[in-house]
């Protein structure tokens, strides 16, 4: 005997000691079952190591790799030991095969409590978990957009207002500033945008249904009968088709990089005086909504919804256009929360508009709160500022939310996504550095 | 005064405008053979999926099958169904397989049995640690139990609506719009048309016979394994 046999021959030997102190009272025909798969199987020492759970119904279960198993699924129960107390939160993977006899398994033991995945080979958890969680980590903005709740930015045809105030190319989940500049020019300025999983489903149903038909067609009584007058020859095959395999799948193929056109940024440094009386929520805790000021030490919180944020595009980044300049953009993407960092130059009318959202994800019914912040960043009056939030179909404005820290007048109307475009205009004139918020909530429906 | 290569310019023009024209109406009556359709045999579909994307191999998706209120749910797996006494369930599913369901006391019709089955074609990408907080939705309702029992087959496309598109109407929890179509038309082209398709429920009034293999009637399908059920949202 080997000695890698003689190491598996003794883990069986384990197993089957701890599996009988622990399901002793289990019937023999779930017990047979048991040992059938612990043959089968094989376990290694690694799957019996016991794994916590993040919380008392969520399994966090990493990625466990083997060469002795088949690659599948992993069940995952909770097994008390004599070594564990009552109370612990201790889980036992206890199988790992894709064919392995469930019936039996599941008669021998408790409920599964969860799932994990086992892949071939001998990396440590740590690597696998990073190898094997692809889905996640490479992220695939194109083809995940419809599980998404998007609003704000200015998607589409480019916002603009004409002399009359006409507003033109304004389409759903378009969240844009607009005003007047020292010198009657009218700019309009895109807020950045955000995004909340919230995948909605629907069904096409189709019914079949079974009927009787019955055709009677009689047959003619033909009959007739011709000889064979001379069987000759023998024919070759001269041609054969032949079925030709697909040498070749087209696949998706991933994005392998982002383009990162971060520029320098021109911190100033100066604390925007608000003049607001209204607290701050959890979700608006930034420096940047709180004072119009950047900070790196906050980029690690914000880092938490930064899957959200992966689902911008390189054109659908924030921009900021004053008319006979280049545009900023901004699409270096960090979370849910966007940064719009502005290059101002003397004698440029700069307005910004931030949003944020409470939630990076939301199931139909919840209700989410958003928040604007915009600041005059030049060092001339703008008048007749304007927010406008034209709400996509799946975002309901829950009817008097609508709240500002400065004096404007609020209007809705009904856009033609079936849902409500919100309008803000400041009753009077933003001076220079100053700034305010709007808020209001929506139900995802 | 003419110009000697006028008559030879107009031609030309004319030509080419009606080249150009012929190859657009040929590109217009262009019938487009799709490779999967709505009436495959069940897994056949999901195969296709499976195959054509390497990120849907081996990824186990959540499900939530929701039933009329009263109804247990059985999971199909080998030879047996094994209880999960309620009327809502999640599921851990893998694309390629099709699971099998036995669906007893269903209101209405509480002395029979329901053998539904679930064909995964697609996955979510929800943000890390909400995988179990957002699974695909699959909801068999009253009428669809009733057409089964009517000796009818009712084939269920779900789809992952496309937001722009989205009707912009609320509906309360575990209900889902649902189209239906004439029996000419191909259920899977309809849910491409709306959104992405995510799974294909079919269920009618066939019961296993006492002759039939199990294994095959449950599509030899890898255990379905049960989940927690979703976080109820405290505001609500």
């Amino acid at each position: 005997m080997t000695r890698k046999q003689k190491q598996i021959s003794g883990f069986i030997a384990g197993i089957t000691v701890i599996g009988s102190l622990v399901f002793g009272s289990a019937n023999s025909q779930a017990q047979d079952g048991f040992n059938r798969l612990l043959k089968r199987a094989s376990l290694p020492e690694k799957l019996n190591t016991s794994v916590l759970p993040v919380a008392s119904n969520k399994l966090k279960l990493p990625m466990v790799t083997s060469d002795a198993v088949v690659p599948g699924v992993a069940v995952v129960t909770r097994i008390p030991t004599e070594t564990q107390s009552p109370a612990s939160n201790t889980m036992t993977l206890v199988a790992a095969e894709n064919d392995l006899p469930r019936s039996a398994l599941l008669r021998s033991y408790p409920k599964p409590i969860g799932y994990g995945m086992v892949y071939r080979g001998k990396k440590s958890t740590q690597e696998t978990t990073k190898r094997s969680t692809p889905g996640f980590n490479g992220w695939n903005p194109k083809a995940n957009r419809d599980e998404y709740v998007f609003d704000g930015s200015d998607r589409g045809v480019k916002v603009t207002i004409g002399d009359d105030l006409i507003i033109q190319g304004l389409e759903t989940e378009d969240t844009i500033g607009h005003f007047e500049t020292a010198d009657g020019r009218r700019l309009v300025t895109p807020s950045n945008r955000v995004a909340i999983y919230a995948p909605r489903f629907g069904a096409v149903r189709r019914i079949d249904g079974v009927f009787n038909a019955r055709l009677r067609q009689p047959i003619g009584s033909i009959e007739e009968k011709t000889p064979i007058a001379m069987a000759n020859g023998n024919n070759e095959t001269s041609t054969t088709n032949q079925h030709v395999a697909l040498d070749q799948f087209e696949n998706t193929k991933r994005a392998s990089e982002f383009i990162d056109r971060t520029r320098g940024v021109l911190a100033d440094n100066i604390v925007h005086l608000l003049g607001t009386r209204n607290s701050f929520k959890a979700y608006e805790n930034l420096s940047l909504i709180r004072l119009g000021k950047y900070s790196n030490s906050e980029s690690a919180r914000l880092d938490l919804g930064i899957q959200s944020a992966k689902v911008w595009e390189d054109n659908l980044g924030l921009q900021i256009a004053i008319s006979n300049t280049a545009p900023v953009t901004v699409d270096r993407v960090k979370s849910a929360q966007q940064f719009v960092h502005v290059e101002t130059k003397e004698g440029s009318d700069v307005l910004r508009v931030t949003k944020v959202a409470s939630k990076i994800a939301a199931r139909t019914g919840d209700i989410v709160e958003f928040t604007i912040r915009f600041d005059n960043l030049s060092a001339r009056n703008l008048k007749d500022v304007t927010i406008i939030d034209n709400l996509t179909r799946r975002l309901e404005y829950i009817e008097d939310s609508a709240s500002s820290t400065i004096g404007s007048d609020f209007s809705q109307e009904k856009n033609d996504g079936g849902s409500l475009m919100l309008r803000w205009k400041l009753t009077e004139s933003l001076a220079p550095q100053k700034g305010g918020l709007v808020r209001f909530k929506c139900r995802v429906r | 005064m003419k110009h000697p290569f006028a008559n030879k310019l107009i031609l030309l023009a004319v030509t080419s405008t009606l080249l150009m024209s012929a190859a657009s109406v040929s590109a217009q009556q262009r019938v487009r053979h799709h490779l999967i359709d709505g009436n495959m045999v069940p897994g056949a579909a999901a195969d296709h999926y499976r195959l054509g994307n390497p990120a849907l191999r081996g990824h186990v998706q959540p499900v939530r099958l929701i039933t009329p209120q009263g109804t247990n749910i059985e999971v199909g797996t080998g030879n047996s169904f094994i209880q999960t006494n309620a009327s809502k369930a999640s599921l851990a599913m893998q694309i390629g397989p099709v699971y099998r369901f036995k669906l007893t006391n269903v209101p209405r019709y509480e002395g029979q049995s329901l053998y539904p089955s679930i064909e995964l074609l697609n996955r979510l990408h929800p943000p890390q640690g909400l995988e179990n907080e957002f699974p695909v939705e699959v909801v068999l309702t009253q009428d669809d139990i009733v057409d089964a029992m009517r000796g009818s087959l009712v084939t269920k496309v779900i789809y992952l609506e496309n937001p722009e598109t989205a009707l912009p109407q609320r509906h309360m929890a575990d209900q889902q719009p649902s189209v239906d179509i004439g029996g000419a038309r191909d259920p899977l082209r309809e849910a491409e048309r709306l959104g992405r398709p995510m799974a294909i429920l079919r269920i009618g009034s066939r019961i296993p016979l006492p002759t039939d293999e199990v294994n095959l009637f449950n599509f030899n399908a890898p255990l379905a394994i049960q989940l927690p059920d979703p976080t109820p949202d405290p505001a609500k």
